[in-house]
């Protein structure tokens, strides 16, 4: 009896909790906030939320792997490789300043450049996602079953080396001014004729923007110049060469 | 009359004079060849303009051996690229993107070896001077240049501005002397051995690019650049002008200016503006494009761009 009793106590304590529980997640599908507790990626990668500890991916694929260029063209590239732009996109008739630059491969490969450029640790709180206020989660942008790709809108497949892509799918005019060598950072050569092939290089998307957390983080500006009287702010007419 | 005498009435004989001739020369081989000590070489270097390739390798040579010396290096290269055929160099600046981080501007002090200023005061010369700006606004009168402040501040925008590099340089028509001038890749440059430090170019300039030595510059020899150019980023002297060269050791190498890489924004572009698919051009072709002071009809080869 009395263990008849404690069974049926505790059926409806546990339908009670359920019911609560079907609820709360109800709850969270119908409001769909950026709150990572709900997003099904988040059962295996929790670890993702704030402190990230991304997939060393160079190790995963230590040998060269085949990759096909909009063109049909096959390329074998490792991690950290150097490719030309021309041959990121599939323009393979492109031989200009921009075509000629090159970019390096690797998803971990251009984050730690944004990480180098920044100053960051992985221990920094900027990577939680806030990229599109809320209203994107995983699967916008990674594929749901093979996650070495990132996923169009049109359900394409792309590599993270071809991240700026996707990027582009919401960010045109930002895309169209990359390509033209406007938008982005470019180091080494201005005149591609005399570049080595090794030393002019052209910042992808992420090398500058972290993908989950795109915005240019505020930072302490380097010394400024030194007014000539100290205590007393320097008005641009008392310096020399001003008017 | 005694030899005494002859002095005392201020005749010398020439064997007097021959004997004080020898003695003074004598005395002035002795003393130490230092940098610091007068140099006839140097003294009787000619304008730039005016150097054939020997004199010129002959000076290139010596400056390459004093700066060794003075600064206790080995590794100094002092040359004189000229400017490529078919090339004119312009700058765009994204006044969108720039984010006032200063990093320009030390990359530009280390780049061409600039006086580090005083060991107290740090009050080294900077080419750039990058201006806090009201946003909706391009009131200069109002801007702030001395910020200490996180950037990007709120309801602020950046400005940084160097020297201008141009066409109708009002610098270079001040000079007297003809001790600056524009070069035909329109790089706007100064002989530092023909300037004679009346300041006149800074009077003259309306962006404030010129900035003068009014000291010995103090160049600690572990900072150096040993990469320099006769027209750019070698050692200074004490009372003369210097100015941005947009890095004439590396651009005529094809080589982009040290504040263009730096850049964590991406803001600066740099190329030849006689290439019609170079990023300069395209700039020009698809932005707005803002030219500080174009009232005063400098005709500057440095562009302000939004996007």
């Amino acid at each position: 009896m009395i263990f008849k009793t404690s069974f049926l106590t505790l059926l409806c304590l546990l339908a009670v909790a359920g019911t609560a529980a079907a609820q709360v997640i109800s709850d969270r599908i119908e409001v769909l906030t950026d709150d990572h507790g709900f997003f099904p990626c988040m059962d295996c990668h929790g670890d993702q939320e704030s402190v990230p500890t991304p997939r060393i991916l160079e190790e995963e694929h230590a040998e060269p792997m085949e990759w096909e260029d909009a063109d049909g063209g096959v390329h074998l590239v490792s991690f950290g490789d150097r490719v030309a732009i021309a041959d990121l996109l599939g323009t393979s008739g492109r031989t200009d300043l921009i075509g000629k630059t090159l970019v390096r491969i690797g998803a971990n490969v251009q984050i730690e450049t944004y990480m180098e450029f920044n100053g960051l640790t992985p221990e920094d709180s900027v990577w939680t996602m806030v990229h599109g206020g809320g209203n994107l989660w995983c699967l916008d942008c990674h594929d749901d079953e093979d996650r070495d790709k990132l996923v169009r809108l049109n359900g394409d497949l792309l590599t993270f080396n071809e991240s700026h892509l996707l990027c582009g799918e919401c960010h045109g005019p930002a895309l169209r001014d990359w390509d033209r060598g406007i938008h982005g950072s470019t180091t080494g050569y201005w005149d591609m004729s005399r570049d080595d092939g090794e030393t002019t290089m052209r910042m992808l998307c992420v090398e500058c923007h972290l993908p989950h957390n795109p915005s240019f983080k505020p930072m302490t500006p380097l010394a400024g110049p030194v007014v000539r009287i100290p205590g007393r702010k320097v008005e641009h007419g008392d310096e020399e060469g001003s008017h | 009359m005694s030899k005494k005498a002859r002095i005392k009435e201020g005749k010398v004989s020439r064997r007097s004079f021959v004997k004080l001739l020898s003695a003074v020369t004598a005395g002035a081989i002795a003393v130490p060849d230092k940098s610091e000590a007068f140099n006839l070489d140097a003294f009787l270097q000619k304008h730039f303009h005016e150097l054939t390739d020997e004199e010129m390798q002959q000076t290139l040579d010596r400056l390459t051996r004093e700066y060794n010396e003075k600064y206790d290096r080995e590794d100094f290269s002092v040359v004189a690229d000229g400017p490529q055929q078919g090339v004119k160099f312009a700058y765009a600046l994204n006044l969108s993107k720039c984010i006032g981080c200063r990093k320009c501007v030390h990359a530009c002090v280390e780049e061409n070896n600039q006086h580090r200023g005083t060991e107290e005061r740090k009050d080294q010369i900077e080419y750039i001077r990058v201006l806090e700006m009201e946003k909706g606004s391009l009131d200069l009168e109002k801007s702030v240049h001395d910020y200490d402040h996180e950037v990007p501040a709120e309801g602020k925008y950046y400005m940084p501005v160097q020297c201008h590099h141009c066409n109708k340089a009002p610098c270079v028509k001040a000079c007297p002397v003809e001790a600056t001038w524009q070069e035909p890749d329109g790089i706007v440059v100064v002989d530092y051995n023909w300037c004679i430090g009346c300041r006149y170019c800074a009077a003259a300039c309306p962006y404030w690019a010129r900035k003068f030595n009014w000291v010995e510059p103090r160049l600690p020899s572990e900072e150096i650049n040993p990469d320099t150019h006769f027209l750019g980023n070698r050692p200074r002297y004490n009372g003369v002008m210097e100015k941005c060269t947009f890095c004439i050791n590396r651009v005529r190498k094809g080589l982009n200016p040290a504040c263009h890489d730096i850049c964590p924004t991406g803001s600066r572009k740099f190329g030849n503006l006689l290439d019609a698919d170079s990023v300069i051009r395209r700039i020009i072709d698809t932005k707005r494009i803002y030219i500080l002071k174009e009232e005063v009809g400098t005709d500057p080869s440095f562009y302000y761009f939004f996007d």
